[in-house]
């Protein structure tokens, strides 16, 4: 089996760089691919696609948007929002992004990064032609939940596992944006 | 129509679709001028929101801790209980007759409805 050489960068804490020419015959390219796909899973790979300015941005202006908002931020008693669940909903959105060029070469637009309920994080987008909302929620043991429709009758509703690529979801997606 | 009496004997009334009900909303649950979704969640077991029958959308306003930092939203009656799973309920209490729960679960969906069906009545400052 031929195996295209292909760097991979690994992030803190495996921080390395290594590649492969020939692989062992046990190292298929599904093998690999699941490698792959499971430190994106984790944090710990970021493919050599670039996230988008416009991604980027709406990240990084979160950060302080968010993390900056203490306990009683609204004076109702609010929880404030920790950097766990902040990174678990900017990871999530990176996977999503990178997922949907690397795999059907459609861009996403950024959404909105915004304080959600009860410390969990909100995904929205809101276009002339779609409106897709994701909850993070601030327990990383409760799944995601989303809506999303076309502001017509395709509406979809439901949960997502943030540890897997949540195929059907972004097939859906694909479609809508 | 009066159904019972509630906390202080102050009656429980049915809501008519045709009223509105206003809901303060804290300027950090905006941005850019604009309601965010989780605007929309319960405290406790519903939506505090007041019934346009006994308030005025400033007097919602003054009933905020701190009445500078937010505004009002109206919403109709009938479109919020066009929203699956959500129920109006008068829950009035002493210091507030008007005082009205929107019951269910915020989900996505909800979430998503109620920012739909939202019209500033007092914009923030």
């Amino acid at each position: 089996m031929q195996l295209l050489e292909r760097k991979i960068i690994v992030s803190k804490p495996y921080r390395s760089e290594w590649s492969i020419t020939k692989g062992p015959d046990k190292w298929t390219s599904q093998k690999i691919k699941a490698i792959i796909e499971t430190c994106q899973l984790e944090g710990l790979y970021k493919q050599d696609t670039p996230l988008r300015e416009d991604i980027k941005s709406a990240i990084e202006s979160s950060r302080s948007s968010i993390l900056g908002l203490r306990d009683n931020w609204d004076d109702e008693g609010s929880p404030g929002y920790t950097k766990e669940t902040w990174r678990r909903a900017t990871l999530f959105l990176e996977n999503c992004v990178k997922w949907l060029w690397c795999d059907h070469e459609t861009v996403l637009a950024a959404p909105n990064i915004l304080p959600g309920p009860n410390g969990s994080i909100d995904l929205h987008w809101d276009t002339q032609k779609y409106e897709v909302l994701i909850n993070i929620p601030a327990d990383r043991t409760v799944k995601l939940g989303f809506y999303g429709d076309n502001k017509g009758d395709d509406f979809r509703k439901g949960s997502l596992n943030p540890k897997t690529k949540n195929e059907d979801f972004l097939l859906w997606l694909k479609n809508l944006v | 129509m009066v159904e019972e009496s509630g906390i202080a004997g102050l009656d429980i009334e049915e809501i008519p679709d045709k009223d509105r009900l206003f809901m303060r909303v804290h300027s950090n649950n905006t941005k850019n001028g604009l309601l965010i979704p989780g605007a929309f969640k319960n405290h406790n077991d519903g939506m505090s929101t007041d019934w346009s029958k006994y308030s005025i959308p400033e007097q919602t306003r003054q009933r905020a801790k701190n009445p500078s930092r937010n505004g009002v939203i109206e919403m109709s009656v009938k479109d919020v209980r066009a929203i699956p799973g959500q129920r109006v309920q008068h829950t009035p209490i002493p210091s507030n007759r008007a005082h009205t729960d929107v019951l269910g679960e915020k989900d996505e969906e909800s979430r998503v409805k109620f920012l739909r069906i939202s019209r500033w009545a007092i914009p923030l400052e």
